[in-house]
């Protein structure tokens, strides 16, 4: 995958602004400002973004890109590491667990957009290292590393919070990383994270004219949003909730948007919407059975590796789900994916470990196990797509440059960088096709 | 456990149907990607997306980022190149990347020539393809918009407006 992720330029839109945004100030001007940006806290975003570029040299494109292959390396050896793998069992499941991982549709926009630091893909890195931490023997060090993964987490994009649920549900579940003593230390981090940025700060939830969401079968406008829901936005947040909930479990809504259904109904699926449907929902009964299984068990407090990711993903699903609330958009789902997929493979790994405690027809698996190994392969030809877009982007930079809310008028400095990141996009860009594999290319999600 | 006994199950749990139909799937899919980055590292292009060897063919298939990529490797766009048969029609030809933009029907790539000076030259052919093909870019070839309102086939325009 890094082959694929290096092989795509920084992109113009939600990258190029980033870099003019840090140029020429210290990281604590950048940071500091974050601080007071209305209606989102995210101080260590930026933060992240100007350390990377500062530290790049010029060399915006291998930094940057480097970094975020770097992230999905790290990323993926801390899956590897939680999933603890001490048996042929966990090692032949392994595969299916990583398929699983970045072929989830969530997984997508983590590695399909740079931004220019992913910070989906960053806060995904942090819940990985959090079930590592908590799996981990309890020292002083534990909490430490716990207490400060949360505070980067969280004040790089709300969905860091999540970590705290992530090391609640840890502890309940058996693991000890974390001492009691350390998640009072946790919950009063985020109580802090709650009281500054809503009582000191004085900062607003994002309203609804922030940005179009989906609902329904169609993409709504701010001013159409404003018009349905402005009066009484509940039914509109439970929506997206319910709807995030649903687009983990069953591929469907993408975005707040029924796709699939919408498809069917006008009698025009394409064969995509059958794989990434089907094999999520497939998936999915596999999870919930396994869970009604072993719930008397569960009841009783007895809890083995698959019960606790199993537990960890049911807990992180619906409060990640939260963060949907304003608007549904798959990648705020990620780390709820990335647990699904932790999920999934301990559900095959105890059959093929023969405890027998969920018959998995053999029909069934392979269904599943080629469901997978297709969005695995897809995400691949979709990076290769997003190289040839961000190409052709930045070829229209003057076109973007119009589109603009506001006039973008550059310094000499500014303009350096523009031609510098148009030059690596365009000039020194490597050569790498964009693959076509004939009608099996409808097999493959390219919305993502 | 100790490693000869892992060995030993894994060795058997290999045996059994239900391992292989949940493992071979995912590691067939990580082969194929990782033959592929090799085999394209080898200079393999075969399930490439033709992408164009010219800034002509590159201009036909739409691509602007590989068309300017091309003439700033030094082709020049205002002579006219080589654009292979089955780019825009069955035969080969000689055109301008301008031309084949417009003879491809890729309004914005036809703007954008424009603005980065790939029209200086006699423009009697490509504006004769645009009233054929494309009269929205009529305006920005600096004629007024007076083409048909459907498109005519390719054959039809070149046989118009002439070939090379």
């Amino acid at each position: 995958m890094g082959t694929f992720l290096l092989a795509i330029p920084v992109q113009l839109s939600d990258s190029f602004t980033e870099f003019i945004s840090v140029d020429g100030r210290s990281i604590w001007q950048v940071v500091g400002a974050e601080f007071f940006n209305g209606t989102y806290f995210r101080p260590l975003r930026r933060g992240l973004i100007k350390g990377v570029y500062d530290l790049s040299g010029g060399h915006y494109y291998a930094a940057f890109r480097g970094f975020q292959a770097l992230q999905v390396l790290v990323l993926l050896l801390l899956v590897v590491r939680m999933l603890r793998v001490r048996s042929a069992a966990a090692l032949l499941s392994v595969p299916l667990g990583l398929a699983i991982v970045v072929g989830m549709h969530t997984f997508a926009g983590a590695v399909v957009e740079g931004l220019p630091v992913n910070h989906f893909l960053t806060i995904l890195v942090c819940c990985a290292a959090a079930v590592n931490i908590a799996q981990a023997a309890r020292t002083p060090w534990t909490d430490v590393a716990a207490v400060v993964l949360l505070l980067c987490a969280m004040l790089t994009i709300e969905s860091g919070l999540l970590l705290w649920a992530i090391f609640v549900a840890a502890r309940a579940v058996g693991y000890r990383g974390v001492s009691r003593r350390g998640l009072v230390v946790l919950t009063v981090c985020v109580g802090l994270y709650f009281a500054g940025r809503f009582v000191v700060i004085g900062g607003a939830p994002p309203g609804l004219n922030e940005r179009s969401a989906g609902f329904g079968f169609s993409v709504l406008n701010p001013d159409e949003l404003e018009r349905r829901f402005g009066h009484n936005p509940v039914p509109f947040y439970a929506y997206n909730v319910m709807s995030a909930i649903s687009c983990v479990l069953f591929a469907e809504p993408r975005g707040g948007v029924w796709l699939f259904v919408r498809e069917l109904l006008r009698g025009r699926p394409e064969p995509w919407q059958f794989v990434n449907v089907l094999t999520s929902t497939l998936t999915t009964l596999l999870i919930g059975r396994f869970a009604i299984l072993r719930f008397g068990k569960w009841r009783a407090r007895e809890f083995d590796e698959a019960d606790r990711f199993v537990l960890i993903f049911l807990v992180v699903l619906p409060v990640n789900a939260l963060f949907a609330g304003g608007y549904e958009k798959d990648v705020i789902m990620s780390p709820a994916g990335l647990f699904y997929g932790a999920a999934a493979h301990f559900v095959f790994r105890e059959r093929l470990e023969g405890l027998r405690t969920l018959s998995i027809a053999p029909a069934l698996a392979l269904l599943v196990a080629i469901g997978w190994s297709v969005r695995f392969i897809g995400m691949h030809e979709n990076l290769r797509a997003r190289a040839l877009s961000v190409r052709e982007e930045w070829a229209y930079y003057d076109d973007w440059v119009r589109e603009q809310p506001r006039p973008l008028a550059l310094t000499a400095e500014e303009q350096a960088i523009k031609q510098h990141l148009y030059d690596d996009a365009i000039v020194r860009a490597p050569r790498v096709p964009q693959l076509s594999l004939g009608a099996i290319d409808r097999w493959f999600d390219f919305t993502q | 456990m100790s490693p000869s006994e892992s060995e030993g199950d894994l060795n058997e749990l290999t045996r059994s149907g239900l391992a292989r139909r949940i493992t071979v799937p995912p590691v067939v899919a990580l082969l194929l990607v990782f033959l592929y980055i090799v085999a394209e590292a080898l200079g393999y292009r075969g399930l490439a997306r033709p992408e164009g060897d010219t800034a002509a063919e590159a201009a036909a298939f739409g691509s602007a980022a590989r068309t300017l990529q091309l003439i700033a490797a030094g082709e020049n766009p205002n002579q006219p190149l080589h654009v292979r048969a089955g780019t825009l029609d069955g035969s080969e030809h000689r055109l301008r990347p301008l031309e084949a933009a417009v003879l491809a029907r890729h309004a914005e790539l036809v703007r954008l020539l424009v603005r980065t000076g790939a029209a200086r030259f006699d423009t009697t052919r490509a504006v004769c393809f645009a009233r054929a093909r494309l009269p929205e870019v009529l305006p920005d070839l600096g004629r007024s918009h007076s083409g048909p309102a459907e498109p005519i086939d390719m054959e039809a325009a070149f046989s118009m407006c002439g070939t090379d």
